[in-house]
């Protein structure tokens, strides 16, 4: 009995939800067509037998194994075209309320070295802790925290957001 | 509750994981944005899900016939393999000897002088029809009283044969398989004295063995030997 015959299409449609579009971010960091490489994990999902005891942590480290693949098959002239291809677009939806600038965070963030990169987005819009970050980078936890906060240094200084005082002292 | 989630603040954090507050706006900040969400196509996802949960897992007799054609394949393939590999490296054929006697019947030469031992030319079984252990091999004794006691072909006693012909082709059989045709059990020391000069304790050479039979036949070839009959055999 196949994960979709347990769970059936809720269990896929729940986890296209909430983390589709972070699986998708987070497969960017490596190849072209991330989008491939999430489908296909979520695929090889539908077909295991009894579900992984953390899904999500399951799908992440699916996904990037897939992406490091795909990048490794990829040519050299295809992904200098699509890396030209995908600057033009941000990673990101526009909104007015958002105080950053969609386009200017996507580059910013390639501008961070791959490992840091991989962090911050893992930990920003995947949700995971440093403990799932570190068994997902095959890294210890103080190095995943360490590589957080250096990349947000470094984006900080990149975007110049400042510091609003009445940050922790009143909570 | 794990130990590791209880440590953790409101926003999920670890106290060992707090961010400098200058971090913590940042962070804030980027948290708001959302990742693109319209690069998954969902509706082909769900419908590739579903086909796979139906035809992409194979059970039963389906499974076993999906894996026929290669396993068959593949056996095949191993036991290709495996008959090449012991094409190329088989051991060169034994090659095996072996002495096959084959039985040439010899036309008795009857000698109208020894029309008086003719009965026994006769009463003797030939060549063909004797058994084999005794055409080919006879005992060493035997052959000795046939010969004659003194063993010397010059006294022989021709009357134990059928012809001199016969006695000339017993020879020539018994020195051809490498036999002594004069020879007698106990009495190697009385019917080899002149070799004994030469070789007091080995046989004689094969060589002198021939000169003294040839020499022998000269003197029985003389006109003057005792069973000449006058050259008509």
């Amino acid at each position: 009995m196949s994960l979709m015959d347990a769970v059936g299409p809720k269990l896929l449609t729940r986890l296209l939800d909430e983390h589709g579009a972070a699986f998708v971010l987070y497969a960017q960091q490596w190849c072209d067509t991330p989008e491939d490489v999430v489908q296909e994990a979520f695929l090889r999902l539908m077909r295991q037998s009894e579900p992984p005891e953390n899904v999500v942590g399951w799908l992440y480290r699916v996904v990037r194994n897939g992406a490091i693949s795909a990048s490794r098959t990829a040519g050299r002239r295809r992904r200098r075209e699509a890396v030209v291809a995908h600057r033009r677009e941000p990673w990101f939806k526009r909104s007015e309320a958002d105080r950053l600038d969609a386009t200017e965070v996507t580059r910013a963030l390639e501008e961070l070295p791959r490992e840091k990169r991989e962090v911050v987005v893992a930990r920003l819009w995947g949700g995971l802790s440093f403990a799932e970050i570190a068994r997902l980078t095959g890294t210890s936890t103080s190095t995943a925290h360490r590589h957080y906060e250096a990349s947000l240094a470094a984006l900080r200084e990149r975007l110049g957001v400042t510091c609003p005082k009445t940050n922790r002292t009143e909570t | 509750m794990s130990q590791d989630e209880s440590n953790r603040d409101v926003t999920g954090r670890r106290p060992d994981e707090e961010l400098p507050p200058e971090l913590e706006a940042i962070e804030g900040e980027l948290r708001s944005l959302r990742p693109r969400d319209d690069r998954l196509d969902r509706e082909r996802l769900a419908f590739l899900a579903g086909q796979s949960s139906v035809i992409g897992r194979p059970t039963g007799r389906g499974a076993a016939a999906r894996w026929a054609w290669p396993g068959a394949c593949a056996g095949m393939t191993a036991v290709a393999a495996a008959l090449s590999v012991a094409l190329v490296v088989r051991p060169e054929p034994r090659v095996v000897e072996r002495v096959r006697i084959v039985k040439v019947p010899v036309r008795a030469q009857v000698d109208e002088s020894s029309r008086a031992g003719a009965h026994r030319v006769a009463a003797a079984p030939s060549d063909a029809s004797r058994p084999a252990s005794r055409s080919r091999v006879e005992s060493r004794g035997g052959l000795a009283r046939r010969l004659g006691r003194s063993g010397r072909p010059g006294q022989a006693d021709w009357s134990r044969f059928g012809s001199r012909g016969e006695y000339l082709e017993t020879l020539d059989r018994m020195l051809a398989r490498g036999m002594d045709p004069w020879g007698e059990p106990g009495a190697e020391s009385k019917r080899q004295p002149r070799l004994k000069a030469s070789t007091s304790h080995a046989p004689p050479p094969y060589r002198e063995w021939l000169k003294t039979m040839l020499d022998d036949q000269a003197r029985v070839d003389r006109p003057t030997g005792p069973n000449y009959r006058g050259g008509s055999s």
